[in-house]
């Protein structure tokens, strides 16, 4: 963990620690920030435009659109907007981890807990920026 | 039908379903082919063969359901371990972590990869606009070009072994593309969780072709290797070594490089057997290592390695849920094949033994069972998990792979457009040309 507590984030019906949506969307907006700062990302993602829905499945609300285009990150913004390319659902504090470069993101539990849907090349590339935020490359 | 493994039998499978007659030839005295789940010494169960299937093989889970055979998941928890250059790291996930570096590249590599072979037709890679020039590369002349770090260079060579088996040397880059293409990525065909190594079957991988097979009582013949195959306006007919038998088609479900041996009258249009000239099957030894408990996972491992050094490059965590005792998967894949089948059994399992040990300790010096298969010398198979095509085969005579030559049509998991190479692969490849043969049945004139 990266010091950051689940805010107001409280637990889900399984017991486990949730995070707000308020803290989800403050780390999906700094994880947009170290991806467009991530010189790796930009040269492998450089033409990659796709509209991303990033969905929490324990925290009512936590619902995010996250648009990229030609490999670069615009504001995350709340709710879901648009037809998504790709949508990408996990609980709250999986999605977190990632988002604070804490968790790698490849890791079997990963793989397991959070579910993308969309293109083969789109899954690589979104797991691709995760991985490079995750490295710090 | 000739072969009785999952394509054959699927194919007979579907065949009979549709009403057709059929008579399934074999030359093992078992089904299966490629899969050989055997119960030794007193309740191991030893998958010799294929044993994994994973999300998006849906033939192959349906048919798991259909037949009511039980699966478990593979054992994943853990870290898994990368032995580089002498120096053991743990990881999670599919990609080694340890160097950042050597990870950002291993990453870099998977998108290039995975963003061209997006690109192509499965059906039809010859028609991509570069086919010629991708067709005439090989993946090793595409590794050694990438500015990628030495480390994430040979983690590329592995993972080529691994899911050809073959050199990356021996492949184009074509056909790798291809194959990961068919597969629906890298990322499903590397790693266990929501890949392709995900999902394991309780009795054994075989029980998918004993359940396809059971149905047909005597119409299925084993022990029946077949050497030759007549065609006449009339219909075809098959010399096997229990006899001959007339039909109005034939499905040969086997590899091309064994479907070149069989002698065929009229011959073989030229193309079509200049592909089964250029096809091979891929190198593998499968040994197994039998432990009075799976000791690594006290130590947090999940039993999933890679390495570069010794023969065995690759484990998986192999242990039964039923059973107490651990067990280890290892693959000697590719060159290493062929160095390890010059040794006698006895040097080999002291190698394999010692490349355990190099990964998981001391403990691994000392299992309680040990067994292996080479595929290099099945004869029925003469190599495992899959054929494939030289350098330049796919662009002069890919479409020559499916085309029927008159009432012979060919099936396998080489000819297969979904999961080439795959359990998956085979089913979908023996449903494909079971309804290619029922749509030409019914354009003939009764």
């Amino acid at each position: 963990m990266n010091g950051q507590g689940p805010g107001s984030g409280g637990r889900d019906g399984g017991g486990r620690e949730s995070v707000g949506a308020d803290e989800l969307e403050q780390a999906l907006r700094e994880y947009v920030e170290k991806a467009n700062a991530s010189p790796r990302a930009r040269k492998t993602l450089g033409t990659w435009t796709c509209r991303i829905h990033v969905e929490a499945t324990d925290v009512p609300g936590a619902r995010f659109t996250h648009v990229i285009e030609q490999g670069s990150s615009h504001p995350v913004s709340r709710g879901l907007a648009g037809v998504p390319d790709l949508i990408v659902r996990g609980h709250s504090m999986d999605l977190a981890e990632i988002f604070w470069g804490d968790a790698n993101p490849a890791s079997n539990y990963m793989q397991g807990a959070i579910t993308t849907r969309g293109r083969a090349e789109d899954v690589m590339r979104l797991d691709a920026m995760a991985m490079f935020v995750f490295l710090g490359q | 039908m000739v072969g009785a493994g999952l394509a054959g039998l699927a194919a007979a499978r579907a065949l009979t379903a549709a009403g057709a007659e059929v008579l399934v030839l074999e030359a093992r005295d078992r089904v299966g082919g490629r899969t050989h789940s055997v119960v030794e010494d007193g309740g191991r169960l030893i998958e010799y063969g294929g044993q994994w299937v994973g999300p998006t093989q849906d033939r192959a889970l349906g048919l798991i359901v259909e037949l009511g055979l039980e699966t478990f998941e593979q054992y994943a928890d853990g870290d898994n371990l990368q032995l580089s250059e002498g120096a053991l790291a743990r990881y999670g996930g599919a990609i080694p972590t340890g160097d950042a570096l050597m990870a950002a590249d291993l990453v870099d590599a998977m998108v290039e990869m995975t963003t061209h072979a997006m690109e192509l037709d499965p059906a039809a890679p010859w028609e991509h606009p570069l086919a010629g020039a991708l067709d005439a590369m090989t993946l090793e002349s595409w590794i050694s070009a990438q500015p990628y770090c030495e480390g994430a260079k040979e983690w590329i060579r592995l993972l080529s072994r691994s899911l050809f088996p073959a050199e990356p040397g021996e492949i184009s880059v074509l056909h790798a593309l291809f194959y990961l293409r068919s597969g629906g990525g890298p990322e499903r065909m590397v790693g266990i969780v929501n890949s392709a190594q995900q999902t394991r079957i309780t009795g054994g991988a075989q029980g998918i072709a004993l359940g396809l097979a059971r149905p047909l009582g005597d119409r299925l013949r084993l022990g029946c290797p077949v050497h030759r195959i007549d065609q006449t306006a009339a219909g075809v007919t098959v010399h096997h070594e229990g006899g001959v038998v007339t039909a109005g088609r034939v499905i040969v479900a086997i590899p091309p490089a064994l479907a070149g041996r069989i002698r065929y009258s009229p011959a073989l249009p030229g193309p079509r057997d200049q592909l089964t000239q250029r096809s091979f099957m891929g190198a593998v030894i499968k040994v197994h290592a039998w432990y009075s408990r799976p000791f690594w996972r006290e130590s947090g491992l999940s039993g999933h390695a890679t390495c570069d050094q010794g023969l065995v490059r690759l484990t998986f965590d192999q242990t039964h849920p039923a059973g107490a005792e651990g067990a280890l998967v290892g693959f000697i894949d590719g060159g290493h094949a062929f160095a390890a089948s010059k040794m006698t059994p006895r040097e080999r399992r002291a190698a394999v033994v010692d490349d355990l040990a190099s990964l998981f300790g001391d403990q691994a010096r000392h299992p309680v069972g040990y067994y292996e298969r080479s595929w290099l010398d099945e004869e029925w198979s003469r190599g495992c998990y899959t054929g494939m095509p030289t350098p330049g085969t796919w662009t002069a005579l890919g479409p020559a792979l499916r085309e029927p030559a008159g009432l012979v049509h060919w099936a396998g998991t080489e000819t297969a457009v979904i999961w080439n190479g795959y359990m998956d692969g085979a089913i979908r490849s023996g449903e494909d040309a079971a309804a290619a043969v029922l749509a030409a049945l019914r354009k003939e004139p009764r």
